[in-house]
This record gives structure tokens, C-alpha cells and sequence, in this order.
């Protein structure tokens, strides 16, 4: 419940919050710029650059791509939703994202994704209420040979059962 | 001139161009291919596959022959794999099945795999009975689901106060994404997520900023968008259909009114149909609710005795005949003067002036109440082409280069610019858009090139686009007295460098545009109401002339020059001879021989020297020269310049009648008030931008106690001792197709949606090309410029009266540049006054940095803000200034 309060919160006090930006995530988007033969086609790393800044991606943070890319903000939109790797609200400390695609997924990814969702008290797309943990089904993370994998934050666990996780969840402060 | 090749589509063989898909051509062939996310206005895209066709090519055996089979017949080697035909274009020789084991099959694997999540929501679904996804699961589809597993579902949203979401029942077809974003340009809506979870909606949920249109919905294949207005109203079995031509602007759009009893419940597009297809902007789909307004006049009312009261048709008929013959008999007709009518049917029209000039004697007649200067009855057309073939919407939006001079379509003519959005997306339309503004279509995201001319210096910018055209030479292929006309002119203009000190826009930029313009193959030029009701009109539509001529947009067979009017039936008001100087069909009444015609017709031998524009019979009346007016379907109150001069007209005029809708502000002060019928009530004949003769159908019989236009002009002229009898509409353009240049041969029957435009087989006009100058404009202008111009929501004193267009719209407000508004201390949200010669308006302001500093725009249209209170523009427009009055409320 107080994961939803303090993300209607976040969301509201984005809409009327100016975006800042630091200056070296704004050469990193300038750079990006440069990078293709049309400005839309640097959508992704300017995405991904603004949310490694900022954590997630929020409206106005969209809104500031669309203008950088001369995309329709809609787009930009349809794009930062259609990848999982992209955060549409604040995450917490450690981002546990479970591979649901087919490899993991025979491998026992909806087993995993039960057993956090239980120990943790929190469901796909939430947070503890301490901030300590998010959770996520994500699609492919490219290492079908390791299924089923868990990706926290950007280490990649792999070969991974219950009582793997529990190990892994207790280093995670 | 392009290949046709031969296909056989389940055993029909036919002979279509080469490129063509295979859905088209099974189309031709009159096999149905079911289709979801194909549409005629959009590139192929393959999404839903329901179109799966079995492809097959003759067999070649050795030397590359066709193979035959023991009957004789050639072998075919069939596709080991269906195709989508949407997206397959067809070769010479193919063969398509659709109804063979494995075209079947596919298709009905197709079919199931959309209903997998599909609701079972048809009981409570406003698409039931009209849904494409129904039909073809009845066609098509399995009697049962083998879906085990439970279906996945999503909340539904509003977006906005038109669209309603609910994404269960999308189909993914992408047909309202891409619409929006081919057609209107607005890219408002988008897929959401990935795969079973991927919805439709806008960004970041919120609702649509956007034209409000609902072609989204419309374009649905399924109820996954549905309107709003039109939730739970009725069962479209219920309704019935008539196809009527919407009445906000001259693009002319095929309405399709669903009526229920008398009511009217919702307006649609209707594919393949009209030469809008589906397309409604958001007038032509919720504007309609006007005929229903409790408001409406339901009696003529008479002024007798002070104020106004219900009146008997019969008795108000014979009082304003008496009135009018006592007028005529005292001081003469050109006492009398006629007003309007470019919002009523071509028969009406031809009827008003008929009226006036053949019973009454008078030729002061103006349909164009609202301009500010005299500009001769045939300007428009010479400028168009006179009657040379002119473009297509269609061509329209296959031109390589359009120009925009000085209206926002937005406002205008929303359909046209639809059709320069879809050009611009599909066939590599350039656009230059000449506006003050930075308008929708000036945008940098249709690529186009915007021409921000200071306002005030549009004549000289056309004039300088003009002489830059002229700096490669005459076009070929002009007649010799042309050419001859426009080496003369050149001399005359000077250098695009004069125009650009005037206009802001650099030499270059103006040589740019010229020439992109000369050289395009397929070219137009778009003007409408920002110059015709422009002090300088006269000039300026010289001027456009000239460029057309100048530019190759007028050849000696051909016009590419398009006048967007500013009523949808603008077009047959000048064709009508609603002009002071014309005849219908642009006849010279000084011209003894056409003149003949009318004169045996109309059974006198008229007077018909030029009567007065409408500013002019609005000066004549406030002096007292002109004693009555007739004014129809025609807010002119809040619409003619200069506001304290037209109370004192309607003052001064002993009788002024008024045919309306509704008591007007106009109406409130007449003697005589007629109620009259709506659109959707009568039948006739309106001429849209293209020249095209379309015919609207009667969807409801007139509210009780309200006639048609048409049938008021008849019975006051039978009132006045003439002996017309017209039984119908019909009868009327009858009269017309006999009489009037360029209509000859046309008859009732074609006049169908889309029916014919009409050209002249000898042009109606001889080219003129003459310099165009305006007396200088007082330089002593100072203060800002106002700006007006169309908007999308509101068009016409009918459009207010209903609930959605005007809750769309808003409260008028006054936009300024926020530089503008910082220099005048002015913030977002405060009321300002607009104070101009002749008094002010006062509303909320809003920054924009659309506007250009040193001007302030309100859009027309508004009900509670005339800007006429401003006083009557002049030189080259109105001055005002602007002062805050009041600071914005905080956190309204
Ligand atoms: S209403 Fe019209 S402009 Fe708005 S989202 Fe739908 S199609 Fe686009
Ligand atoms: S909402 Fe309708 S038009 Fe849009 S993708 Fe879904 S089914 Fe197609
Ligand atoms: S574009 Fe014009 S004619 Fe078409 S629906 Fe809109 S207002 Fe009516
Ligand atoms: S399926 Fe999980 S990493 Fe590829
Ligand atoms: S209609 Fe052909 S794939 Fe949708």
C-alpha cells in the first residue's frame, strides 16, 4: 500500500518538477546524438542515460527525450515501456528482475518469481516499503545457458533455485 | 500508362495495374478478403494476417514455358506458405485462392489465435452489430474456444471526453496508431508494452492532447475504441443511415447522420464513400447536436408593436412581402439589400439572389458578410482558374509542393489539412506554409518550411514571391498575352529583395520557396479567408492571380490553385451569383447576350447593374441609404466588421428580416424572423473547395414550425406577385444547370457524394495580370497586431450550440508571445482588456510562442467574445493594445 502512496506521490511531484539534469549526463545524451544518421535513432541511449541518472524514467524525464530525438512523446513512451530494462517508476535499492522467457521459464523462472514474491510481500512491478527491494519479470537477459537467471540491479545470478536466492537475498542490503 | 498485369483470384481472372495488392485486386474481382489492419490511408503493415491467401505461380518447365496439366490448363506451383494479401503485391500470371483447404484453415487458426483474449463483450459492446471482428468471427471463425487458460485483461480508461478505452477487445491492428499519426499528424496514441500485454493508449495514460477527432475510433475494427458521446445511445440496427455533407467547412465531407425517430444519435465517415472516406474531423462527428438544441426557433416571430412574437408562417410570409413592395415602391429596391447565404444549399442560393434582383429588382446582394472590403465577384474564380479543371483533394495530396498562404486549415479546413499531413507522410508533399503563426502545419515535424511574414505585410509577400518566381522567366507553356502580361509584371515588382525588408523573411528564403514551387510537377496553392476578408482582398487575390500564373500553378488547361471558403457552401454562394457584381455563373451583367438568359428566365428585363458589397450596404444602412435587410443564416451582428456601426445599420432600416435557427444576437433585432430548417432537415446541393457538386440527403423531416430556406424565398416571392412553383430542390437546379455557365449538363441524378466537379469547357474568365498594390497602408499603426483566424472546435454561430464542441473549446482566450506578455506585464491566466478604435473585449490570457510578439490572437467564433467591438480593421489590418486588467485567480 505504501508502495503505491509513494508512487503516486513521485509521480505527481514529477509533473510539477522541472527536469535537472546533471552536465555530464547531458554530454553523454549530446554524444549519443552524434552517434546515428538521424537524432530518433538515439532514443535508447538517451533513455538509458537518463535513467541511469535518475533511477527510473519519469514523464517529464520522457518528455525531455522526445524533444532531444524529435520523437512524438507518445512514442517514446511506447518505446520505454516496450523493454524491460527500463524503469516507468522508482526502484528500490536492489532491482531483482527474473527472466520469464522461454529457457528460464522451463528452467522453473515462475517457481522463482513465486517464492519472492512470497518472501518478500511484494508483487511484479513493486517495492518493499523500506526501499530495500523491487521486483520485476523481465524477458530475455541472454543467458538462456545459465536459466533460470535473476538479474539485480546489473549482476546477472544464474543456475538459481530457492535456496540460492534466499543465500543471495541475505547479502543484499 | 502504368503495366497492367492479369490475376486470378478463385477462378476470376482480371486485369489490374501492376502494384497492386492482392486485397485490392481480389476487391476487383468481387472476392472477399477479410481485412483488419489494412486501410486505404495507410502503407501496408501485415499485423493481423486475417487477410491470408494462398499464392501460387504458374510452373515453368524447361526454356522457362509454362508447364500445362492434362486439361490443358496451366500447373500451378502454389506458396508452400500462406500470404498476408495486404501486403503482397500481384504478378502477371498469379493465382490467389481463398477459398481452398489451406487458405481456410489459415484463416481460421488466425481467427482464433484473436480471440484468445477477446471478451465476450458483444451484449454491452457499442461496436455490436457493426464490429468487423464479429462479422468475420461469424464468417470465419471456430463455434468453440480451445483457450484453457484464463484471458488477460485490462482496466478501461477514458482518454479524454471522447475516446473510451477498453483494451480487452484491441486486436493490435495498429489501424488508430498509425491513422493518427498519418492523417492527423498528431501521434497521440501508441502501443504500450510488448506481445499479450501490448495496449493502446496515450503517453503516460494521460488524456489525448489532441484534435479530438475520433477517426481512431472510427478506424477501429473493433469496440476497442469507442466514443464517448455516443456510449450505450442505441444499436446501430436501430438507426437509420443518411448521408448528408457536413455544414463547418468547404472540404465537404460525407456525413453519415444515424437517426432514431428524429433524433440524431452520432455522425460517421463512411469507407469508400465521399471524398473525406472515413475521415470526420471533430465538427463533422459531434457538431451535429445542434439540430437538437431545445433553443430552436419553432415559429416565424413578428415585431409588431415593439417586441418580437410568434407569428403564423402564412402571416409573416404576407407581412415581410407588404413590407418589402411599401420599401421598394418608396425609395426604390436598391433600398433593399440581401445578406448571406453561403451556409444554405446552391438551390437556396440561387434562389436569394433570384429573389432579390429578378422579383425585387435590387442586385445588392453579398453572401460574404464578413469581409471588410469590396472585392469583385469574379476575383476568386479568376484566381482559381476560371473553370479550368482544377485539383482533386485527391491531387491535393499527391503534389510535390503545396502552398499555404494565410489561413490556418486547422480552423479552415480540417479534412484539407488531413490531406496535406497524409501527402507530406506518403508522397513526399513539401509543404511552405506563409503565416504569421507558427499554425499546426508549419510545424517542424512535417518538415515543411514556414514562412513567419510580419503581419500586415501578406500582400507584399505574395507580390515577392511573385517577382522571385518571375526571376527564372515566364513559364513555358502560358498563353502569349500571359507571358507577355508577366514580363511586364516583373519589371514592375522588383526584387524579392524589397519583399523581404517588408516581410521579415529573407531573400533567400523567399527564392527558396518560389522555386520550389516553380519547379514542382504537381503544385497547389491554398488561400482562403485570411485574404479574401482581408482589408486588402482585392489586392491580394490580384496578387494570387499573379503567382498562380507566375508559378505554373495556372497553365492554359489546367488550375492548381484552391480556394478554402470560409463556409462549407462558399463556393456556390460566388458560383450562385451571391456577389453584387455577378450573375450566377459568373456572368457580367453588363454583358447584354449572357445576360439573355436570365433575363427570359426570370421574365423582366432587369436592372442588373452592380449592386453594393456587403460592407458597403452595411455602410449605406448606418447612413440610412439602405432601408431594409435580409439576412440569412448569418450571425452578422457578432461577425461583420466593426460592430458599433452595424447596430446602427440595424437600427436605422426600417425592415430587417433574418432566416435563422435560433433568436441570434442578428435575429433579436429584426422585425421579421423566419425559423429555419438545419441541414440535416432539407436536401440539397453544396459546392465544396474541389468545385465538386455534392447533394445531402434529408436525415429528419424540419423541427415543427421551421422551414427550409428555400421554401421561405418561394412563398415571400409569391407574396410579391411571382409565379414560381418549384415542387423540390430538384426543380430549382434545374433551372440552374440551364442557366449557368459551367453547370450546364450537370443533372440532380449524379450529384451524389463525390459527384462532379464542375469545370468550364471555355474558361468563365480571361486571365488578368495586373500589379497588385493597396493604398499605402496608414504607416501610423502602432499598438499590436490583432490576430484572428479559425479553431478547430468551434466553427459558426451553429457550433456552439451543442454540448461537446463548445466544452472542447473552452473560453476564448487572448495568446500573446510570452516576451509579449512579459513587456506588457502580463502572465498566464490574467484577463486583459483588447481595446482597439472602436471599443474592447476582455478575457483570460495564455501564453503561446506560437504567436508572434508584437501581436495578440483570439480565434473566432467564440460566443462570448465579438472581437467586432474592436472597430473595423484597416490599412493592412487592426491595431489594438492590450493591458492587463485583473491578475490570474491562483491554482484556477
Ligand atoms: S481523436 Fe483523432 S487526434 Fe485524437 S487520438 Fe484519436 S485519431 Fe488521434
Ligand atoms: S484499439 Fe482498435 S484500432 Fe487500435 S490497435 Fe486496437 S483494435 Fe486496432
Ligand atoms: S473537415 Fe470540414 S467538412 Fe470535413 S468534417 Fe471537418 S468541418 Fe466537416
Ligand atoms: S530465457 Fe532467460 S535469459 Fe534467455
Ligand atoms: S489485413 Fe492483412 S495483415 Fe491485417
Amino acid at each position: 500500500m505504501s508502495a503505491t502512496r509513494s508512487l503516486v506521490a513521485a509521480l505527481s511531484s514529477d509533473l510539477l518538477q522541472p527536469l535537472r539534469i546533471s552536465d555530464a549526463t547531458r554530454a553523454e545524451i549530446e554524444k549519443s546524438l552524434t552517434r546515428y544518421p538521424n537524432r530518433r535513432s538515439a532514443v535508447m541511449p538517451v533513455l538509458w542515460a537518463l535513467q541511469l541518472e535518475i533511477g527510473w524514467l519519469p514523464p517529464a524525464a520522457l518528455r525531455y527525450a522526445a524533444s532531444v530525438v524529435e520523437l512524438p512523446e507518445s512514442e517514446v513512451f511506447g518505446i520505454a515501456t516496450f523493454y524491460t530494462m527500463f524503469n516507468l517508476r522508482p526502484v528500490g535499492r536492489h532491482h531483482l528482475q527474473v527472466c520469464m522467457t522461454l529457457s528460464c521459464s522451463l528452467m522453473g523462472a515462475d517457481r522463482l518469481f513465486r517464492h519472492l514474491e512470497k518472501k518478500l510481500g511484494i508483487g511484479h512491478g513493486e517495492t518493499t516499503p523500506d526501499g530495500r527491494f523491487s521486483l520485476r519479470r523481465v524477458e530475455c537477459l541472454a543467458a538462456c545457458g545459465g536459466a533460470p537467471c535473476l538479474q539485480v540491479n546489473f549482476d546477472y545470478h544464474e543456475n538459481l533455485d530457492e535456496a540460492k536466492v534466499d543465500r543471495l537475498l541475505e547479502t543484499l542490503e | 500508362m502504368s503495366a497492367t498485369v492479369k490475376v486470378t483470384v478463385d477462378g476470376r481472372t482480371i486485369e489490374v495495374p501492376a502494384g497492386t495488392l492482392i486485397t485490392d485486386a481480389a476487391r476487383e474481382a468481387e472476392v472477399h478478403v477479410p481485412i483488419f489492419c489494412a486501410h486505404s490511408k495507410l502503407p501496408p503493415l501485415g499485423a493481423c494476417r486475417i487477410c491470408v491467401v494462398e499464392v501460387g505461380m504458374p510452373k515453368l518447365g524447361p526454356g522457362r514455358l509454362p508447364v500445362t496439366g492434362a486439361d490443358g490448363a496451366p500447373e500451378i506451383a502454389w506458396l508452400p506458405k500462406v500470404q498476408t494479401g495486404c501486403t503482397t503485391t500481384v504478378a502477371d500470371g498469379m493465382h490467389v485462392r481463398t477459398d481452398s483447404a489451406v487458405a481456410v484453415k489459415a484463416r481460421k487458426g488466425v481467427m482464433e489465435f484473436l480471440l484468445v483474449n477477446h471478451p465476450l463483450d458483444c451484449p454491452v459492446c457499442d461496436e455490436g452489430g457493426e464490429c468487423q471482428l464479429q462479422d468475420l468471427a461469424f464468417a470465419f471463425g471456430a463455434d468453440f474456444s480451445r483457450m484453457a487458460d484464463a484471458k488477460r485483461t485490462f482496466v478501461s480508461e477514458d482518454l479524454g471526453p471522447i475516446v473510451k478505452k477498453e483494451a480487452n477487445r484491441c486486436i493490435v491492428c495498429m489501424r488508430c496508431v498509425r491513422y493518427c499519426d498519418e492523417m492527423m499528424g498528431d501521434d497521440a496514441l501508441t502501443a504500450h508494452q510488448r506481445g499479450v500485454l501490448t495496449e493502446i493508449s496515450s503517453f503516460n495514460r494521460q488524456p489525448l492532447e489532441c484534435e479530438q477527432c475520433g477517426n481512431c475510433i472510427e478506424v477501429c475494427p473493433v469496440g476497442a475504441l469507442t466514443a464517448l458521446p455516443y456510449r450505450f445511445k442505441a444499436r446501430p440496427w436501430d438507426l437509420r443511415q443518411h448521408i448528408t455533407v457536413c455544414p463547418y467547412c468547404p472540404a465537404g465531407c460525407s456525413v453519415r447522420l444515424g437517426v432514431r425517430g428524429m433524433e440524431i444519435l452520432r455522425a460517421r465517415g463512411t469507407e469508400f464513400r465521399g471524398v473525406n472516406q472515413e475521415y470526420l474531423c471533430v465538427r463533422g462527428r459531434f457538431g451535429y447536436e445542434f439540430v437538437s438544441s431545445p433553443d430552436r426557433l419553432s415559429s416565424p416571430l413578428l415585431r409588431l408593436g415593439g417586441s418580437l412574437a410568434p407569428a403564423g408562417f402564412d402571416e409573416a410570409v404576407t407581412y415581410a412581402a407588404a413590407r418589402l413592395r411599401d420599401i421598394a415602391a418608396a425609395h426604390g429596391p436598391q433600398a433593399i439589400a440581401f445578406l448571406g447565404g453561403d451556409k444554405l444549399n446552391l438551390e437556396e442560393q440561387y434562389l436569394f439572389q433570384k429573389l432579390a434582383r429578378g422579383v425585387l429588382g435590387t442586385s445588392n446582394v453579398d453572401a460574404r458578410t464578413r469581409a471588410t472590403a469590396r472585392l469583385p465577384g469574379d476575383a476568386i474564380l479568376r484566381a482559381t482558374g476560371a473553370g479550368r479543371p482544377s485539383l482533386t483533394l485527391d491531387q491535393l495530396s499527391r503534389a510535390g509542393e503545396a502552398l499555404v498562404l494565410g489561413d490556418d486549415l486547422q480552423g479552415e479546413a480540417p479534412y484539407v489539412q488531413s490531406l496535406l499531413i497524409l501527402g507530406q507522410h506518403q508522397n513526399g508533399l513539401h509543404l511552405t506554409v506563409a503565416h504569421p503563426r507558427r499554425v499546426k502545419l508549419a510545424r517542424s515535424k512535417f518538415g515543411g518550411e514556414w514562412l513567419a511574414l510580419k503581419p500586415g505585410s501578406e500582400l507584399t509577400l505574395v507580390n515577392a514571391l511573385t517577382a522571385a518566381s518571375l526571376e527564372a522567366g515566364v513559364p513555358a507553356g502560358v498563353p502569349a498575352e500571359v507571358g507577355a502580361a508577366l514580363a511586364s509584371l516583373a519589371s514592375a515588382l522588383g526584387s524579392p529583395e524589397a519583399g523581404a525588408r517588408e516581410t521579415g523573411i529573407s531573400a533567400d528564403d523567399l527564392r527558396r520557396a518560389a522555386k520550389r514551387l516553380c519547379a514542382a510537377d504537381q503544385k497547389a496553392i491554398v488561400f482562403g479567408r485570411a485574404y479574401t476578408e482581408h482589408p486588402q482582398a482585392a489586392a491580394l487575390v490580384q496578387a494570387i492571380e499573379n503567382l498562380g500564373w507566375a508559378s505554373g500553378a495556372l497553365t492554359a488547361k489546367r488550375a492548381s490553385v484552391m480556394f478554402v471558403g470560409p463556409q462549407h457552401d462558399s463556393q456556390g454562394a460566388l458560383d450562385m451569383g451571391l456577389t453584387p457584381d455577378r450573375l450566377p455563373g459568373y456572368v457580367d451583367p453588363a454583358d447584354a447576350a449572357a445576360r439573355r438568359p436570365f433575363e427570359q428566365q426570370w421574365g423582366a428585363a432587369l436592372d442588373l447593374s452592380p449592386g453594393l458589397s456587403a460592407p458597403e450596404i452595411l455602410e449605406a444602412a448606418a447612413e440610412g441609404r439602405v432601408k431594409a435587410l435580409w439576412i440569412v443564416a448569418d450571425e452578422w451582428v457578432k461577425s461583420a466588421p466593426d460592430r458599433a456601426r452595424i447596430e446602427r445599420a440595424l437600427e436605422r432600416c426600417e425592415l430587417v428580416i433574418v432566416n435563422d435557427l435560433f433568436l441570434t444576437a442578428t435575429a433579436k433585432r429584426a422585425h421579421v424572423v423566419f425559423a429555419a430548417a438545419s441541414f440535416a432537415e432539407k436536401e440539397g446541393v453544396a459546392v465544396n473547395c474541389e468545385r465538386r457538386l455534392q447533394r445531402s440527403a434529408r436525415a429528419i423531416s424540419p423541427r415543427r414550425g421551421a422551414r427550409p430556406d428555400g421554401e421561405i424565398f418561394q412563398a415571400v416571392a409569391r407574396g410579391l406577385g411571382a409565379t414560381w412553383s418549384y415542387r423540390t430542390p430538384e426543380d430549382v437546379f434545374r433551372e440552374i444547370a440551364r442557366l449557368t455557365p459551367g453547370y450546364q449538363g450537370l443533372s440532380w441524378a449524379q450529384l451524389l457524394p463525390l459527384g462532379p466537379q464542375w469545370t468550364s469547357p471555355a474558361p468563365l474568365a480571361g486571365p488578368r495580370i495586373a500589379p497588385a498594390i493597396a493604398p499605402a497602408a496608414a504607416e501610423a499603426g502602432d499598438g499590436l497586431w490583432m490576430l484572428s483566424g479559425g479553431t478547430l472546435f468551434l466553427q459558426g454561430s451553429l457550433s456552439y450550440r451543442g454540448a461537446q464542441l463548445p466544452k472542447l473549446a473552452g473560453e476564448a482566450r487572448a495568446r500573446l508571445h510570452p516576451d509579449q506578455a512579459q513587456r506588457l506585464g502580463i502572465g498566464d491566466g490574467d484577463t486583459v482588456e483588447i481595446a482597439g478604435s472602436g471599443g474592447s473585449v476582455t478575457l483570460a490570457a495564455t501564453l503561446d510562442d506560437a504567436v508572434p510578439a508584437g501581436s495578440v490572437f483570439v480565434p473566432y467564433a467564440f460566443r462570448e467574445c465579438d472581437l467586432n467591438r474592436l472597430g473595423a480593421p484597416a490599412g493592412a489590418g487592426l491595431r489594438v493594445r492590450v493591458r492587463k486588467t485583473a491578475a490570474a485567480l491562483v491554482g484556477a
